[in-house]
């Protein structure tokens, strides 16, 4: 009986050795062979293929530098427009794609933010949109931008009536801090216009009342 | 092509960061320059600086990161050059079949992370969040799609076609 | 000797037959008809026809239109058709009139019944505007007829390769059965799950993100339900090892009785 279970162990345990040995061979040989042609695909992959969706650090300003230490993520809500002569208080989000600009002020990616001495770009929808009301600003309204990090205080210098194409009317510098306003023109026009209403503003430092 | 030449300028540039203890103003002010290729000049445009500088102060690249680039970089300025192009545009099919790796390889060994998802670009920091999406047109190569699609030169080229789509949205 | 060729050509067998397995797997796959029922039992075409109405919806704030204008302007199975003609390799334009011309009644309805005027050259921007969505959103944004021309031709290069190793795999079998030398299916079901298990840790599929978010969850699918079918395979030729093992052991004991 002993014999018999012996040589059934046997068996067995030759079984499982024999398939551990022809596995462990095969994969050994693959990875002396395509080991890097395998960790590069696999390195691609998980760089242009996969994303977690991870939150975000605490959005800091860095007053010595007028920069920001951490960003706000795109998409991301990180203040609120105000502009009370035209009874306008929205948020402001970083990012201007069409489903942003579904929920509020998009906030152009490529210029700088509030409080970085440079040219804002803060895009909004018409008609039935949040910025439907821009043409009703005056020169020297009050603007307030109101982030995670601090208010800002514009005052309106100049407005305009461009085509879509005139890019040079959103001249990005870093020498003044000039916040700028568009929405399409006319704004109450069915379909797709091809104008764009500007509004440009410079910051004040003192405190709105 | 010019934006993938212009950001492996940006990043390998980076890397001169840490073998000249380069600080990052005098990194920017460098990407500013002017650069020249068979005569002709390449610049970054402004929009592209911003978002590099942000991205640069947000995210800390490794040395080896930035050696590595910079080496790719050189490898890729020697392809530009080896073939009388006068702009971006017109880069041979061989030159492309010879850069799109040395991207590919730059995404896959570096650390920065981007992807492609309804016609944007998506380009991540370097602790997994969003940094910035970018709108871009594809331009059709018949089946050679399917080797662009593999590589980050999509990523890279989508970076510099902001303003234009920007003005689009509203 | 000939212990030794017998060993090196099980050896061969099982390596042989280990890729078979996985090339017959990705044959059935990359099938055109499986595929399809694959993104029909996904929601693909669902999903997807719920992306172009929420991307067209993006247009509604700065065109003045309200969204009932969007109704019943396409529908899934409009969608289906147009991804059925690229996945059997059929590249003709997507096919816009009927929505173009469904669309157009609608704002013209809306507009009488708000009783407003526009440009026709605006509202023809605006409707180009979604139509474009339409096509971009079911093309993959210009992809799609890369992706599945590529799944075509390989599916077309598997064709071949299974029938080759399917016949090596059978003259293998039948000589390693003649040389009374066992099979190692143990050995092919742990490889073939050694494979599962390493694809699984190095890549996180639950997360994938390619091309648009629609398409990833169908892919993030149909990568689960293709591990799924190796691992079921991997299980299968486990349990068909453990039987003829134990029959093995049986008729060694028998033996050793006598």
């Amino acid at each position: 009986m002993y014999k018999k279970m012996k040589k059934i162990g046997k068996e067995i345990l030759k079984e499982i050795a024999l398939s551990f040995f022809f596995c462990a061979s095969i994969i050994l040989l693959i990875s002396w062979l395509y080991s890097k042609e395998i960790r590069f695909g696999i390195s691609l992959i998980n760089k242009i293929a996969i994303v977690e969706n991870k939150k975000s650090q605490p959005i800091t300003y860095n007053e010595i530098k007028k920069r920001l230490d951490h960003y706000p993520n795109y998409k991301e809500k990180y203040g609120n427009l105000k502009i009370p002569t035209i009874n306008v208080e929205l948020p402001i989000y970083h990012g201007d794609s069409m489903d942003i600009l579904r929920y509020g002020v998009g906030h152009y990616a490529g210029s700088y933010f509030p409080g970085e001495g440079g040219t804002i770009i803060f895009a909004g929808h018409n008609n039935t949109g949040f910025f439907r009301e821009l043409p009703n600003i005056n020169i020297e309204d009050k603007i307030e931008v109101e982030t995670l990090y601090g208010t800002f205080y514009y005052q309106v210098t100049e407005t305009k009536i461009i085509s879509e194409s005139d890019l040079a009317s959103f001249p990005l510098q870093n020498e003044s801090e000039v916040l700028i306003l568009y929405t399409c023109y006319p704004v109450t026009s069915l379909g797709y216009t091809n104008k764009r209403y500007i509004v440009y503003a410079t910051r004040i430092e003192d405190i709105y009342e | 092509m010019k934006k993938i030449l212009i950001l492996l300028l940006i990043l390998s540039l980076g890397c001169m960061q840490s073998i000249n203890a380069m600080t990052k103003e005098q990194f920017t002010e460098k990407l500013s320059q002017t650069y020249n290729i068979n005569g002709y000049e390449f610049k970054a445009s402004k929009d592209h600086l911003v978002q590099l500088e942000r991205y640069l102060n947000q995210n800390e690249l490794s040395e080896s990161d930035m050696d590595y680039i910079s080496e790719k970089f050189d490898e890729a300025i020697e392809i530009l050059k080896s073939e009388p192009i006068r702009s971006i545009e017109e880069v041979t099919i061989s030159q492309k079949s010879k850069l799109i790796p040395i991207v590919n390889d730059i995404s896959s060994k570096t650390s920065v992370k981007a992807t492609v998802s309804k016609n944007t670009i998506i380009i991540y920091n370097l602790d997994g969040t969003e940094f910035t999406r970018v709108t871009f047109l594809v331009k059709q190569t018949g089946r050679g799609n399917i080797y662009v699609m593999g590589s980050l030169g999509i990523v890279f080229l989508g970076f510099w076609t902001m303003i234009r789509k920007k003005k689009e949205n509203v | 000797m000939s212990k030794k060729i017998n060993f090196v050509l099980k050896f061969t067998f099982f390596f042989l037959f280990s890729v078979f397995l996985l090339c017959s797997l990705m044959f059935l796959f990359t099938n055109k008809k499986i595929l399809l029922q694959e993104m029909k039992n996904a929601s693909y075409f669902k999903n997807l026809s719920i992306s172009i109405k929420e991307e067209m919806k993006n247009y509604m704030n700065q065109s003045g239109f309200e969204e009932k204008i969007l109704e019943n302007i396409f529908t899934e199975e409009d969608i289906y058709i147009e991804i059925e003609k690229k996945v059997n390799g059929i590249e003709e334009k997507i096919e816009t009139e009927k929505i173009e011309q469904k669309l157009t009644n609608n704002i013209e309805k809306y507009l009488q019944e708000k009783q407003l005027v526009a440009e026709e050259e605006s509202l023809k921007k605006f409707a180009n505007q979604l139509i474009q969505v339409y096509q971009e959103e079911i093309d993959l944004y210009q992809y799609s007829n890369t992706i599945f021309y590529s799944v075509n031709k390989i599916n077309s290069y598997l064709y071949k390769i299974v029938l080759g190793l399917f016949l090596l795999c059978i003259i293998l079998f039948l000589y390693l059965k003649k040389k009374k030398e066992s099979i190692p299916w143990i050995s092919i079901s742990f490889f073939l799950y050694f494979i599962v298990f390493y694809i699984k840790t190095e890549i996180d599929i639950e997360h994938i993100l390619i091309l648009h978010p629609v398409f990833s969850e169908f892919l993030k699918i149909y990568i689960l339900k293709i591990l799924e079918g190796i691992t079921k395979t991997s299980i299968l030729l486990c349990i068909i090892g453990s039987i003829f093992l134990t029959f093995r052991i049986k008729k060694a004991s028998k033996t050793a009785c006598e």
